[in-house]
């Protein structure tokens, strides 16, 4: 396996399914997208770090509760660090920011990467898992603040007052836009593999 | 799982949690205040609106305060009415947020305001937290909170809504109130009103033509010479002048048929030691309009009797909304009166109200010409179809309610359930038709 190969593992798409959660309840606004962009980057890279320490020593047995203690501990102090500087963005994402202790995403990474291999491997892998998970949420985030709520970033874009289409900014417009991305994705996947295969 | 790795894993995951907790521990100690700071900061964000910035945090000095009762602004409205229910003193003493309710009948809700007020005694700006009402009077004047930012207590030249007169004369009178409660508790000094502003209030009270329940109703006048300010009315009953002569001011009223008085700030008549304010007054209004034709058209079609030869126009020295009075004989001998009223009604639109009153004083016939219940309809061809609770057979009647009635007679009686604004500015114009009446016998004896 390519070494950039298997920084993705192959799984934008399966990524993006495990993440839909959050992904969804963060890119109803670019200022949560990058909030919780910058929460799963820094949790994936501090547990990824630890674990990856720790990973010879802690007993095959035991790792699920202390994978996901690992994890609930930083999610805990980064929590407590964006309450106190940025609370409007934890009003936005409310319990979802909380729920990222249980994500599958950082799960994944911690099991997969951090849990086997040492930690610069680590550290790559958490950091190209975050930046992708944050570009997509940044880029839905953009779709449905743009249509749902005719806004940029909180600002009011008024030509599009008129236009919006409001189910956007929900739940249901949150998946809906998240498998059109989706859907982008595999096709752009698609079509890089073709390119590759004539090459 | 064997025990070594069993107290291994169970060493492991207490040391975790031990690390973790002292973590959380220390950071508490940092995010725990500026937390505290951004919950106190989000319940103050509503107040901060309406203060400068730099406002630190607010007391509630409701209960240390003596709050004015609850009013009605609008006479013929009930169910109109203003209120405070808080009022926020800044701690670093930049001023005063003062919470106010209000409504009227056209209220789906309780309508909310706040009202901030510098320690000057300014506004510093007005926050409408809730706005029920039909029509929605912010999109009507899209500025209409900003013409009261900056003002005292006087509020000079903060006028009303057009077409939203009831919603805007609440919030107003609710703002009014926030006033009164720093200035009664001495919190604050009320402002003056200079006397363009003192005059203008006279208006509707002393031309009932350019007033409605007591608000100023007419199309402004540009300042030209010594006319300070200027409104002319909507249904040809006159007009009225704010001038300037030296340093003092006075009010000009001018009717329909080119008749002028001239107020001071005391309320004094003061016509004849001001003629020159009188000659601009007149030059300015150029002529009322000339009703005569209609007038004897009208008589000959609603007065079966009416002497050949015999109607004769009066001039009107009156202020009110009749715009056009004569004088008739009937063919058995009896001398009439006709006079001709345009009340206004509903979102300000005209309404013709033709009232005949014998020699003694009684209604001998009251025909409303167009009778608008509504939108700006006029619903009197179309009573047939049942539209409000007037159909073409209760309209004959409502109309013939007003034969006989003397002004001593007319009450509320006379008012329409579902039709009050309409019926309301009939009963009005009827009674101004009565003023006119005691004006012209008054003048003969």
């Amino acid at each position: 396996m390519s070494n950039k190969i298997y920084m993705l593992r192959k799984t934008p798409s399966p990524l993006l399914v495990l993440a839909a959660g959050f992904v969804m309840a963060s890119s109803s606004d670019v200022r949560a997208a990058l909030a919780m962009g910058i929460a799963v980057i820094v949790t994936l890279l501090l547990s990824s770090i630890v674990i990856s320490a720790l990973h010879n020593i802690i007993p095959t047995n035991a790792r699920l509760p202390i994978y996901v203690l690992i994890i609930t501990g930083f999610v805990t102090l980064i929590d407590m660090l964006m309450q106190a500087w940025c609370p409007v963005v934890v009003e936005m994402l409310g319990v979802h920011l909380a729920c990222l202790s249980v994500s599958a995403v950082i799960f994944r990474d911690a099991d997969e990467v951090a849990g086997c291999h040492g930690e610069f491997e680590s550290i790559a892998v958490s950091l190209v898992t975050g930046g992708f998970l944050t570009a997509i949420m940044l880029v839905c985030a953009l779709i449905r603040e743009f249509f749902g709520n005719a806004s940029i970033w909180g600002i009011n874009v008024g030509f599009m007052s008129n236009y919006k289409i409001s189910a956007l900014a929900g739940a249901f417009g949150g998946y809906l836009v998240l498998a059109l991305v989706l859907a982008g994705i595999r096709k752009l996947g698609a079509y890089i593999n073709s390119r590759k295969e004539n090459a | 799982m064997t025990t070594s790795e069993f107290l291994k894993s169970a060493a492991i995951i207490v040391a975790i949690l031990v690390v973790f907790g002292l973590a959380a521990f220390g950071l508490n100690f940092y995010t725990q205040p500026l937390i505290e700071a951004n919950s106190a900061g989000a319940a103050n964000d509503r107040l901060n609106a309406v203060m400068p910035e730099g406002a630190k945090g607010y007391e509630d000095i409701t209960s240390t305060l003596t709050l004015p009762e609850k009013i009605h602004p609008k006479a013929d409205d009930p169910s109109s009415y203003a209120e405070v229910i808080a009022v926020h003193k800044e701690t670093s003493g930049l001023g005063y947020v003062i919470e106010c309710n209000w409504g009227t009948k056209f209220s789906k809700d309780v309508n909310t305001l706040l009202v901030g007020i510098s320690a000057e005694g300014n506004i510093v700006n007005i926050n409408s937290e809730s706005y029920t009402d039909s029509i929605n009077m912010f999109e009507k004047q899209s500025n209409y909170i900003d013409t009261y930012v900056g003002k005292d207590s006087a509020l000079s030249d903060v006028s009303l809504v057009a077409g939203v007169t009831y919603s805007s004369t609440a919030f107003k009178a609710a703002v009014e109130l926030a006033f009164t409660t720093l200035t009664s508790n001495n919190m604050i000094t009320a402002g003056v009103k200079s006397d363009d502003q003192i005059l203008a209030e006279f208006i509707p009270e002393l031309h009932t033509g350019l007033g409605d329940n007591g608000v100023l109703k007419g199309d402004e006048i540009s300042a030209n010479g010594n006319i300070v300010k200027g409104w002319k009315s909507k249904n040809n009953t006159g007009a009225a002048y704010i001038m300037s002569k030296g340093e003092a001011m006075y009010l000009v009223l001018v009717n329909n048929s080119g008749v002028a008085a001239v107020y001071d700030t005391e309320k004094n008549v003061v016509t004849e030691e001001h003629n020159d304010l009188v000659t601009e007054a007149l030059a300015s209004f150029v002529a009322g309009t000339d009703y005569s034709s209609l007038l004897a058209e009208k008589l000959n079609s609603i007065i079966d009797n009416v002497a050949e030869g015999s109607i004769r126009m009066i001039e009107l020295d009156t202020f009110n909304k009749v715009s056009a009075a004569a004088e008739f004989t009937t063919t058995d001998g009896n001398t009439l009166y006709i006079f001709y009223s345009q009340p206004l009604t509903y979102q300000n639109n005209v309404m013709e109200v033709y009232t005949v009153i014998d020699s003694n004083g009684a209604i001998v016939k009251n025909e409303i010409g167009t009778f608008l219940y509504g939108h700006g309809v006029d619903y009197l061809p179309i009573y047939n179809q049942g539209y409000g609770n007037l159909n073409s057979e209760t309209f004959i009647n409502y109309e013939n309610k007003y034969v006989g009635v003397t002004e001593d007679t007319l009450n509320d009686d006379l008012l329409v359930t579902g039709a009050t604004i309409s019926s309301s500015a009939v009963k009005n114009a009827t009674a101004d038709a009565f003023a006119t009446f005691n004006s012209i016998k008054g003048g003969e004896q």
